[in-house]
């Protein structure tokens, strides 16, 4: 490809704008010990920046790790996502839209220790270990992203407020657990990209809606939202009629991307 | 006249498809008063004893109502209607509005019971259902806590492996801490230049008297050097003007930290070119003062060399065994800073 593009000044291109074969350059400009060193480093700052589950910036990769080789951030993603796959079983995402320029780490392997301690008590298993605070925190993710789920995939906020109330855990009153609860689900989870808090327009005063955010869809499957809330209620799933046909949708797109 | 304004009132009611917004037009309408009296009592007693047989009915029947199955509670808003057409006056208008009011509240408990047969999803419901399940049969604590801190802690242990969350990375052995980010100690080098500047001006009292230790050091430093080149004199003196073994002169039997010390403070007259290393016939190195302060000028003149001198403590013990040196030339030194054992020993001798 010709390099028809004037730069005026190569330090300040975002990588974004970096082309294939530019970033290619970049990265073979390096010696063999750099780029080793180079990726290991981008590899452990991808895993660290992930501790708060906040998405992570191409601007401060390049900042951070890559410095004066920005250029070549393409070719040492694409690596970095390899080592993340291949070494730890976790997948890198990116991220479009509005949080484009972005990325979060998944996890790809098996964390539930359940049905093998259960066939074997004996076994000495180390599951992924969370802190307190931590497991609260996705019980009560796991009862939200339930709940808009079972309601539509939407929820309006003073029906969620609504809700939580009767669960004790009130917007207008300082959580034991949860400190600040309508910060805690407008803020932390939405940055983290669990939850979607949008406006409707035209109302005044405003309200709002939750759905479930970027990284909610890519970390849990409806159906399990589904087997949870009808376990609860001791249903099938199929009785939820509507709910259990998005479940089978899903699961329809799955199976066509994982064939592909 | 009267009488066709009756029939066009009767065309009205019975043109209007739901009930209720006519039964007005009655008492409004000014010229019906002749058509009101007109009315047979006998007539209205018929539609008012029909109104009360149908609520009667209602009340009695209501499950049969109410079932979704049942086609009853239509038939009976269809009895209405057909009373509703012959409705002229107030009276009978209220008996018809309240049987309506029945016949509704009777189909909004029809529809409730249409939901049994599939699941609506009601977050109230979710949400007591929750309570009694991360309570697990307990009995709920209070009112005020539905679901415990603990509670919610277990909600979140068994939903975790619903969430593919990657693991956080952490060492294993922890990380150190952080601490409070060390200020810079900016005030030495002003005191140096300061003390400098004040020596002949008694007027200006030195500011920074706080950080005299640091200044204190490196003037220790010049007085040591200049105590060593006495030393060194003295000692070429006593050598009969022969150049000194450097590992004599520098080794202190007792304590390595003494000896580095020696060396370091040795350094700096070669530097400053008051002393002379050189090696000897068996490349065992030599050191005597230089007599001429005039050859400073040749030194400078000399093309600079530099030379980086080592001594780990294994091999200052071999030194000090194979020169057998048993007191050292130079005087052991009181250090303001944590002593080695060794020369706590030498002092406290």
């Amino acid at each position: 490809m010709p390099r028809t593009n004037k730069q005026p000044d190569n330090d300040r291109i975002p990588s974004s704008q970096v082309s294939a074969t530019q970033a290619e350059k970049a990265h073979s400009s390096m010696d063999r010990g750099e780029q080793e060193k180079k990726l290991h480093d981008l590899v452990q700052f991808l895993l660290i920046m992930d501790q708060k589950k906040l998405p992570i910036k191409k601007l401060d990769i390049n900042k951070q790790v890559l410095k004066e080789h920005s250029k070549a951030l393409p070719v040492m993603m694409k690596l970095a996502e390899e080592k993340l796959r291949k070494i730890f079983g976790i997948e890198l995402v990116s991220l479009e839209d509005k949080q484009k320029g972005t990325y979060i780490l998944v996890n790809t392997l098996d964390t539930d220790v359940d049905e093998q301690l259960e066939s074997d008590p004996n076994l000495t298993l180390t599951p992924v270990d969370w802190s307190d605070e931590n497991h609260a925190k996705t019980g009560l993710l796991m009862v939200v992203l339930s709940a808009i789920f079972m309601n539509g995939e939407v929820m309006v906020d003073s029906q969620l407020y609504h809700m939580l109330r009767k669960l004790k855990v009130d917007q207008d009153v300082t959580h034991p657990v949860f400190g600040d609860v309508k910060k805690q689900l407008t803020v932390e989870f939405v940055r983290q990209g669990y939850l979607e808090y949008t406006r409707q327009p035209n109302t005044d005063p405003p309200v709002f809606e939750f759905r479930w955010g970027f990284r909610a869809k890519k970390e849990i499957t409806k159906r399990n939202c589904l087997d949870f809330v009808s376990q609860l209620y001791e249903k099938n799933p199929e009785e939820w009629v509507s709910q259990y046909q998005v479940v089978v949708e899903e699961e329809g797109e799955e199976e066509e991307s994982s064939a592909s | 006249m009267a009488g066709v304004k009756r029939k066009t009132n009767t065309a009205n009611s019975n043109a209007s498809a739901s009930h209720g917004a006519e039964s007005d037009s009655d008492e409004t309408s000014v010229s019906t008063t002749s058509y009101l009296q007109n009315q047979n009592k006998e007539e209205r007693l018929r539609i008012r004893t029909g109104y009360r047989q149908l609520m009667g009915t209602l009340v009695e029947q209501k499950h049969d109502m109410i079932n979704p199955e049942s086609t009853s509670l239509t038939e009976a808003l269809k009895t209405a209607n057909d009373l509703n057409k012959d409705v002229k006056m107030p009276r009978e208008g209220a008996l018809d509005s309240a049987t309506i009011l029945m016949i509704s509240n009777y189909g909004r408990m029809k529809v409730d019971n249409l939901k049994t047969d599939f699941l609506k999803f009601e977050p109230i419901e979710y949400a007591e259902k929750l309570i009694s399940f991360v309570n697990q049969g307990q009995p709920r604590q209070s009112q005020d806590i539905a679901i415990s801190n603990q509670g919610w802690i277990n909600l979140g242990k068994a939903s975790q492996k619903f969430f593919m969350k990657s693991p956080a990375f952490h060492f294993m052995a922890g990380s150190f801490e952080r601490g409070e980010p060390v200020k810079k100690v900016r005030r030495a080098p002003d005191s140096q230049r300061l003390d400098k500047e004040n020596l002949s001006d008694k007027a200006t009292v030195p500011k920074q008297m706080k950080s005299f230790d640091e200044s204190d050091k490196s003037e220790a430093t010049t007085a040591e050097v200049e105590k060593l080149l006495d030393l060194l004199q003295k000692l070429y003196r006593e050598n009969e003007r022969n150049p000194i073994c450097y590992f004599e002169f520098v080794l202190h039997p007792e304590s390595f930290s003494q000896t580095v010390e020696n060396m370091f403070y040795t350094s700096f007259l070669v530097r400053d070119g008051l002393a002379n290393i050189k090696l000897d016939d068996e490349k065992l190195p030599l050191i005597e003062p230089i007599q001429n302060p005039e050859q400073e000028k040749v030194r400078k003149n000399l093309p600079h060399k530099q030379a980086v001198v080592s001594l780990s403590p294994q091999e200052w013990k071999e030194l000090v065994e194979v020169y057998k040196i048993t007191d050292p030339l130079i005087p052991t030194r009181v250090c303001s800073t944590l002593d080695s054992s060794a020369t706590k020993k030498m002092r406290m001798k």
